[in-house]
C-alpha cells in the first residue's frame, strides 16, 4: 500500500522540530494546535496535540475535548515521536493527530485538552476557532490557484457493509469496508483500525490491490473497491457499536484543462498533482442478543456457530505403560477460537497428561471456520477392557436458534499386560519398612486346629452372657443375707432361740406322735407339754426351767397376744400336765385331739409373735 | 463331588467336631502338595458346617493368597485376626498380601493417645474381652464375699484394698467392652474381590465415575442402597459400588 506524503504531516513534522528546539525544560508542556483557526463548514481541521519533554514518550493519547457539535471526528491521523539531541540533551516529543470536520457555523473554542503523566495533569490551550457558513462550495476547500473541482464528500466516501445487525452472542458479524469513489484515487492508507470494543475479532485476508467493481448510486458512477474485511464476534450482549475505520486518500486533482501540451502531458495519475482527504465510515450498531438460557445442555461452553466431534484412538490395543494418543478434534464454523475442552471421561487406571492443542482456522468473506484438536496422551497402567465414555460437545446453532448437541461415540482400548508388570509382583513405590518383605513369601499354615467355634460366633448374642451377670448379684445377696443372720446369731442369744423354736417344738411334736398309743399317756403328754412350754420359752428367750402358767401368761400380755390364745395355750399346757399324772387311761381319740391342738396354738403363736 | 462324598463319609463316621478336624486335616494336606483350590475347597466346607477357628482362616486366606485370589486371601486373614489379635502369623501374612494391593490408601496419621487407647481397646478378640471380664468378675464377687467373713481385720483391710483398683478395672473394660461391641453390630468392614471397580457417585449403573479401586483394598461400608453400598476409605473418600464387588468381613 502506498502511503502518501501529506501536507498536514509536514507540518507537524515541522512543527516538532521547532517544539524540540524549545523543549530545555524538563517537565512535561502540553501544547494544541490547529491548521487553521478560520474554517468554513464542510471543510476539514486538523487538531495536534503535542506534548514535549520528560516522559512525552509514555504518555497515553489523550482524551479528546468535546467540540460541542461544532466539529465532528472523522479520525486519527496516528501518533508521531521524536526524539533529537541537541548539545546533548535529550529531548523528547510525542504528537497525536486528529481530524475534524466542520458541520456548525459559529465561533466556537475548543477546551483545553488535559494530559495526566505522573499524577500530575498538564494542560494545553485553548482554541478559538471562527467557523464560517458554507458560503463557498467545497470546490473551493482549498482555495489553490489551480487546484479545484475535488468532490464534496458525494464524490468519495467509505461504506461498512454489515452481513447482520441482529446477532446472538458470539456469532460472527461479516463488515466489509468499501470505498466508493466518483474521483481518481491514486492511493490510501488506513489511518485508523475501526475501534472493536466489545468484540473478538478475526481479519479476513484481502488481496494486496483490491478490485475494482463499478457501481452506480443514484445515477453516478463510481468506482468501488473493497478495501477491508473483517469478522467480529460480540463477546457480550447488548448494543454493541463498531467505531469508524478512517482512510486517508490521495485523490487527483482535477486540474483546469489547459492547451499546453505539457500540462496535458503531465496530467495523469503519475506525474498529476494529488490531494490528500481524510475519509471515515459510519459507526455500526450492532444488536447482540444473549443465547437463551432455555435447554442450556450442561455441557455448554460458550461455543456458537455449526460443528462436528470425532474421537478417535491411535490404536485400539496396547500393553500397560505403553502411551495411545486420544485426538479430539471439533471441526466446523463459529468462534473456534473460543471452544474449551470438552470433558473427557479418562478411567481413572490411565495417567494422563495436558492435552496438546492445535488450531486451523480459514478466514473466508463470509465464513470462519475451521477445527481445534485436542491431543490427550494416555497412558494406560492395568490390563484389562479400558471404555471411555462418549464425548459430548454442546454448542448454540444461531441458524436453527436452539442448542445442539455433538457427540463422538465410546471408545474401546484393550490393554494387555506389557513388560512391566504391576499385578502378581508388588508394586513399586513402596516405603523404606516395605521393601524387606518384598520377595518373602507368606508364612506356612497352621497345622494344628485349635478350638471350633460356630461361624460368627458372638458371645454377647448369647442367653448364658446375661445370666452370667446375674450371678455376681445373687451371690452376693445371698452372702449378705448369711452374713447378717451369722451376725444376729453370735451376737443375739434370743434371735437364736426365737430361730431355733419352731424347729425344736416340731421335733419334741413328732417325738409326741410316735407315743400316740393309749399305754404310753404319760409320756405322750409329757412330750405335749414340753413342745408347748419349750416354744413359748424360746420364743419369749424365758427360761425353760419352773416355769409357771402365770409368767407365761405375764410375758404374752406384753407382748400383746391376746386373750384368747393365751387361755388356750395355757388350757392346753395345764391339760396335759393334768393327764400326765392322772390315775386313768385317757382315750386315743382324745390324744389325738391335744396333739392337734398343740399344733394348731403353735402356729398360731408363731404368727401372733 | 468329592466334597460332598467327604462330608457324608465324615457325618456317617464321625461326630461333627471329629468332621470339622478331619476336613482340616485333609486341607492342610492338599496345601501341602500345592493343590491350593482343593485345600479351599476343605477349608470352606468346615465353614459351611458353621464351624469355624482363627486357624482355619488363616489356612483358608493362606490356600487364597497361593491360588492369587488377593481379596479372598485379605477376608480370610482379617477375620482370622478378628478371633486371634495380636497372631504373628497372620499379621506377617495380611502384610505380605497387602503389599501386593494395586491401590496405596494413605493411613490417616493418629496421635499418640489415639494408637494407645486403639492398641488397649484391640488387645483381645471379642470373645477374649468377655471371658476375661466375666473372670474377673467372679474374682471380684468371690473377694467380697471372702472380705465379709474374715474374723482378722487386717487381712480383710488387704483383701479390700484389692478389691477397689480390681473394681475400677473391672468398670473401664466394661466401658470398653461396650465399645468394642458397639463396633461390631455397627462397623461392616469389607474387601473388594474383583480386579478392578469402579467407585460412582451414586448408586446408579451410568453414575460417574469418581475413582477406581483394585483387589485387596479395606473399606468401610457405611450405606446401603439396593444392589450397591456405599464405602469410604482409610483416607477419607466415599462413593458408591456395587455390592457383589467386595465381601464383608
Amino acid at each position: 500500500m502506498k502511503k502518501s506524503i501529506n501536507e498536514t504531516a509536514l507540518f507537524i513534522l515541522m512543527h516538532l522540530i521547532c517544539c524540540s528546539t524549545f523543549a530545555a525544560a524538563q517537565s512535561l508542556s502540553v501544547r494544541a494546535t490547529v491548521n487553521q483557526t478560520q474554517i468554513a463548514v464542510n471543510q476539514q481541521l486538523a487538531f495536534n496535540i503535542e506534548l514535549v519533554g520528560e516522559g512525552a514518550q509514555k504518555v497515553n493519547p489523550p482524551e479528546l475535548p468535546d467540540m460541542g457539535g461544532y466539529l465532528t471526528f472523522l479520525g486519527s491521523g496516528g501518533t508521531s515521536q521524536n526524539i533529537s539531541f541537541v548539545n546533548g540533551k535529550m529531548s523528547v516529543s510525542k504528537s497525536f493527530s486528529y481530524y475534524y470536520l466542520a458541520v456548525k457555523a459559529g465561533s466556537f473554542t475548543i477546551p483545553a485538552v488535559d494530559v495526566i503523566y505522573d499524577g500530575k495533569t498538564y494542560s494545553s490551550q485553548p482554541i478559538t476557532l471562527n467557523i464560517t457558513a458554507t458560503s463557498s462550495p467545497p470546490a473551493t476547500v482549498a482555495p489553490s490557484s489551480n487546484q479545484s473541482g475535488i468532490g464534496d464528500g458525494d464524490d468519495l466516501f467509505l461504506r461498512a457493509i454489515v452481513s447482520k445487525k441482529r446477532v446472538y452472542q458470539n456469532e460472527p458479524v461479516f463488515i466489509t469496508f468499501r470505498i466508493y469513489a466518483a474521483v481518481s484515487v491514486t492511493g490510501y492508507a488506513i489511518s485508523a483500525a475501526p475501534s472493536t470494543t466489545g468484540f473478538w475479532v478475526e481479519e479476513i485476508e484481502s488481496p494486496q490491490q483490491p478490485a475494482a467493481r463499478e457501481e452506480v448510486i443514484n445515477g453516478k458512477k463510481y468506482v468501488t473497491a473493497d478495501i477491508k474485511k473483517i469478522a467480529i464476534f460480540p463477546t457480550s450482549p447488548g448494543q454493541k457499536t463498531l467505531g469508524p475505520m478512517t482512510l486517508q486518500c490521495e485523490v487527483k486533482v482535477q486540474t483546469r484543462r489547459s492547451r499546453d501540451i505539457f500540462d496535458s502531458f503531465f496530467d495523469d495519475a503519475f506525474f498529476g498533482r494529488t490531494t490528500s482527504r481524510v475519509i471515515s465510515s459510519p459507526t455500526v450498531a450492532i444488536d447482540v442478543l444473549s443465547l437463551p438460557s432455555e435447554g442450556r445442555p450442561a455441557e455448554f461452553d460458550g461455543a456458537v456457530g455449526q460443528y462436528k466431534i470425532t474421537a478417535e484412538l491411535d490404536r485400539t490395543e496396547a500393553k500397560t505403560d505403553d502411551a495411545v494418543t486420544l485426538k479430539l478434534k471439533i471441526a466446523g464454523s463459529g468462534n473456534i477460537r473460543m471452544i474449551t475442552k470438552p470433558k473427557v471421561a479418562i478411567p481413572t487406571d490411565f495417567q494422563t497428561y495436558d492435552p496438546n492443542v492445535t488450531e486451523n482456522i480459514t478466514r473466508e468473506s463470509s465464513l470462519i471456520s475451521g477445527e481445534k484438536i485436542f491431543e490427550h496422551v494416555l497412558i494406560p497402567r492395568f490390563p484389562g477392557e479400558q471404555r471411555i465414555k462418549p464425548i459430548r460437545f454442546a454448542y448454540f446453532d444461531p441458524e436453527a436458534r436452539q442448542y445442539k448437541t455433538a457427540v463422538a461415540p465410546e471408545l474401546v482400548l484393550r490393554v494387555t499386560q506389557g513388560s512391566s508388570t504391576f499385578t502378581g509382583s508388588p508394586q513399586v513405590g513402596l516405603g523404606k519398612e516395605e521393601v524387606q518383605y518384598v520377595g518373602q513369601d507368606i508364612r506356612y499354615i497352621k497345622l494344628s486346629n485349635v478350638r471350633l467355634l460356630p461361624v460368627g460366633y458372638r458371645i454377647y448374642n448369647r442367653f448364658t452372657f446375661f445370666a452370667a451377670f446375674l450371678f455376681p448379684f445373687i451371690s452376693i445377696a445371698v452372702a449378705f443375707m448369711y452374713k447378717k443372720h451369722v451376725d444376729k446369731l453370735s451376737g443375739n442369744e434370743a434371735y437364736a432361740r426365737s430361730r431355733k423354736a419352731n424347729a425344736m417344738a416340731m421335733r419334741r411334736l413328732s417325738r409326741s406322735k410316735s407315743l400316740l398309743e393309749p399305754g404310753r399317756q404319760k409320756e405322750f403328754y409329757g412330750e405335749v407339754s414340753n413342745a408347748l412350754v419349750g416354744f413359748a420359752a424360746d420364743k419369749l428367750n424365758l427360761s425353760k426351767a419352773g416355769i409357771i402358767s402365770s409368767e407365761l401368761e405375764q410375758a404374752f400380755k406384753s407382748r400383746e397376744i391376746s386373750e384368747e390364745l393365751t387361755h388356750e395355750y395355757v388350757d392346753l399346757i395345764h391339760f396335759c400336765d393334768f393327764q400326765r399324772f392322772a390315775p386313768t387311761n385317757g382315750s386315743k381319740t382324745e390324744m389325738e385331739n391335744s396333739y392337734q391342738t398343740a399344733k394348731q396354738v403353735i402356729v398360731k403363736l408363731e404368727k401372733a409373735l | 463331588m468329592r466334597k460332598l462324598i467327604i462330608i457324608l463319609l465324615a457325618c456317617i463316621g464321625l461326630g461333627a467336631a471329629n468332621q470339622a478336624d478331619y476336613l482340616f486335616q485333609q486341607g492342610n494336606e492338599a496345601y501341602k502338595n500345592n493343590q491350593y483350590s482343593e485345600a479351599i475347597t476343605h477349608y470352606e466346607s468346615i465353614l459351611r458346617m458353621g464351624k469355624t477357628s482363627a486357624s482355619v482362616y488363616y489356612n483358608l486366606g493362606n490356600a487364597y493368597y497361593k491360588n492369587n485370589q488377593l481379596g479372598k486371601a485379605i477376608v480370610n486373614y482379617e477375620r482370622a485376626l478378628l478371633l486371634a489379635p495380636h497372631d504373628g502369623d497372620i499379621e506377617f501374612n495380611l502384610h505380605i498380601a497387602q503389599l501386593r494391593i494395586v491401590d496405596k490408601i494413605a493411613a490417616p496419621e493418629f496421635d499418640y493417645i489415639f494408637k494407645v487407647w486403639q492398641s488397649i481397646k484391640y488387645t483381645l478378640s471379642l470373645n477374649q474381652w468377655m471371658l476375661s471380664l466375666f473372670f474377673l468378675m467372679i474374682l471380684i464377687t468371690l473377694l467380697i464375699i471372702l472380705q465379709w467373713f474374715i474374723k482378722n481385720r487386717g487381712v480383710q483391710n488387704i483383701v479390700r484394698q484389692v478389691l477397689a483398683p480390681l473394681a475400677g478395672i473391672f468398670i473401664f473394660g466394661i466401658f470398653l467392652f461396650g465399645i468394642r461391641v458397639r463396633e461390631d453390630i455397627s462397623i461392616k468392614n469389607a474387601v473388594i474381590l474383583e480386579q478392578k471397580v469402579n467407585v460412582v457417585s451414586e448408586p446408579a449403573a451410568n453414575a460417574t465415575e469418581v475413582f477406581a479401586l483394585h483387589e485387596g483394598v479395606k473399606v468401610r461400608i457405611i450405606d446401603r442402597s439396593g444392589n450397591f453400598v456405599r464405602i469410604r476409605l482409610s483416607d477419607g473418600k466415599d462413593g458408591w459400588l456395587p455390592a457383589s464387588a467386595l465381601e464383608i468381613i
